[in-house]
């Protein structure tokens, strides 16, 4: 039997929270954030991040859609062709 | 360590800690971190109080746990035993869970072969496990499976911009920890706080 999905209430946790509950001085959480934060932020990627998932997901539909169109030309050319058969 | 009133709600990780599963330990602190949980380990347990009494209090302390049974295996070091701690835990959290006296609502057993836990622990069968296949990838995805947020649900994206905010500071907090490996008390503190910084920008 597969677990049932938890829903997860909050509140959910802040950093100080965490670094209080984890025993992170204050000075280490500046120190931390200090660190991370030289590194960019994370909100920019997120942008990037998802528009490049979009993009594979259209590429992919794209695809599909092409298959699609390809077979029902094929489709057509052979119909086509037994028609021209039959009338010959 | 002073509780807090209503507290988040924090997540048991009953984890292999060896080098070949470095990937999928940042991986689970990555992706609990952001469903909102807070990620907790034995490797907390510094103090010289009996281990078993420490890995009680801390798994009576999590409301959820997540107990990977994929690396049950022989090791190599002599003489070659397999490793009993995580399904020993898995067994406390499944007792606790049953005795009722306390906040425990939860616990799920990951694989990354399906069907080898019928075989390796067969006393859950009829308990399917999350099979994450050993990628970071599945990780995400099964946590996302055992978990949700009220809300918008974080994307695997997400949870890998968590993943790589945390293997990019890996080195530095290994280098001010004095530390080789990510498996101890102090980085796993500082990674759990750079995860929830980072969930909390992204998701808030």
């Amino acid at each position: 039997m597969k677990a049932r999905k938890v829903i997860i209430r909050g509140p959910f946790p802040t950093v100080k929270e965490t670094a209080k509950l984890m025993g992170v001085s204050d000075r280490r959480l500046k120190e931390l954030l200090r660190l991370v934060r030289s590194n960019g932020t994370l909100r920019e990627k997120n942008g990037t991040a998802l528009e490049e998932a979009g993009r594979k997901v259209r590429k992919t539909k794209d695809m599909t859609r092409a298959k699609k169109r390809t077979a029902s030309a094929s489709r057509e050319r052979r119909a086509r062709g037994k028609t021209a058969k039959a009338l010959s | 360590m002073a509780r807090l009133q209503k507290h988040s709600p924090e997540v048991f990780l009953n984890i292999p800690y060896d080098t070949k599963f470095e990937r999928l330990f940042l991986a689970f602190i990555a992706g609990t971190s952001a469903l909102g949980l807070n990620p907790r380990a034995t490797l907390e347990i510094t103090t010289s109080v009996r281990r078993l009494e420490r890995v009680l209090d801390l798994i009576r302390q999590c409301e959820y746990s997540v107990h990977d049974l994929s690396r049950v295996e022989i090791d190599r070091a002599v003489p070659r035993t397999p490793r009993f701690n995580m399904p020993f835990e898995l067994g406390l959290s499944v007792a606790m869970e049953r005795s009722g006296k306390n906040e425990r609502r939860g616990w799920f057993v990951c694989e990354s072969r399906s069907y080898r836990l019928s075989k390796s622990l067969s006393d859950l069968n009829g308990t399917d496990p999350f099979i994450h296949d050993g990628t970071i990838e599945g990780v995400f995805r099964e946590l996302g499976n055992m978990f949700r947020r009220p809300g918008k649900q974080p994307t695997v994206q997400q949870m890998r911009l968590i993943y790589r905010k945390l293997r990019k500071n890996l080195a530095a907090i290994l280098q001010q920890a004095g530390s080789k490996t990510p498996y101890s008390a102090r980085v796993f503190r500082d990674l759990c706080v750079i995860a929830i910084d980072a969930a909390e920008e992204l998701l808030l």
